[in-house]
């Protein structure tokens, strides 16, 4: 078993949890992405996939998880991302699309107009100007 | 669906759904008795046999499922064992959890392809970094397993934090992948 490899890993990553720690204040960023059956057929894998590699990629600190399915099976994949208590919904997500969509999102903090869902009744989906 | 390990996905989410933190995953390709058995089991917070039936049905589920949190996945799965020529089993109990096996001879034409398995099972680990997962896929003779207790514990405090990083997601890649 290799879970020296872990330690290591462990060791490497000493410094950037210290940062994270520092960072802690922050609101804490969290993208679900819906993996119902219909999210399945429609490819939520492959943006579940891709958004952890995005993640990486871009060196952000988000919580990347899935749950059931959000209940809107004609706009499927969807993700919703949180940042403290703000929720912004997207739906009709494409693999290709998923680097501008973090980059928008989180990195420049703007709203994808082109995929935002507003949920009607949903108060989580306020925009947020502030 | 076009790979079994979406059906898997699909149960599996179900699973997550019922509130698991424990999910075996067992992949079974036993081709001297010509037979592919998939398993998984949860300890999720499991159904009372009323709302099993249900479950099971097609129609009475998709009006309920989010409320119930049961969708399509459990009768797509079972329509498709039972088109490759298998079976299907289903056991669970209120506050212990699920049971779910279907198998279908491996010489089926209509048969799925396995898909991504182990890129699935990665996903499914990352993406679930407080659910313990136990993987088990054997092919004939020749069984790996794949628990994620272990590794948790060698993280150690720092277990969330570095779940989803780039190093894991090759680690977990190499771990599934000796397989």
């Amino acid at each position: 078993m290799t879970l020296d490899e872990l330690r290591k890993i462990r060791e490497r990553a000493a410094a950037a949890l210290e940062q994270r720690a520092r960072q802690a204040q922050e609101p804490e960023w969290k993208i679900v992405v819906s993996m119902g059956t219909s999210g399945i057929l429609y490819g939520a894998r492959e943006i579940l996939k891709k958004i952890m590699e995005e993640v990486q990629n871009l060196g952000l600190n988000v919580i990347v998880t899935q749950s059931g399915s959000f209940g809107l099976d004609d706009i499927e994949p969807m993700c919703a991302i949180y940042h403290g208590n703000e929720k912004v919904v997207y739906g009709n997500l494409k693999p290709d699309m998923i680097r501008e969509l973090l980059e928008t999102h989180i990195v420049r903090g703007q709203i994808l107009a082109s995929h935002r869902v507003v949920v009607p009744g949903d108060v989580g989906n306020t925009p947020t100007t502030a | 669906m076009y790979e079994l390990a979406l059906f898997m996905l699909d149960l599996v989410q179900n699973a997550l759904t019922a509130g698991a933190t424990y999910i075996k995953i067992w992949l079974d390709e036993d081709f001297t008795r010509n037979r592919l058995t998939l398993t998984i089991a949860d300890n999720g917070c499991g159904m009372a046999p009323h709302t099993l039936t249900r479950a099971l049905d097609p129609f009475m589920t998709t009006k309920t499922s989010r409320r119930k949190s049961i969708g399509l996945g459990l009768p797509f799965f079972r329509q498709l064992v039972e088109s490759c020529g298998g079976g299907f089993k289903i056991k669970s109990r209120p506050g212990c959890g699920t049971v779910i096996t279907g198998w279908y001879p491996l010489d089926n034409v209509d048969q799925p392809p396995l898909g991504d398995w182990n890129e699935t099972l990665r996903a499914l680990i990352q993406a679930n970094p407080h659910v313990r997962f136990y993987c088990a896929h054997r092919r004939n003779q020749r069984c790996v397993t794949f628990d994620t207790l272990p590794v948790r514990r060698a993280l150690g405090p720092h277990a969330d934090a570095l779940w989803q990083s780039a190093d894991m997601t090759t680690w977990f890649r190499e771990q599934l992948s000796a397989s």
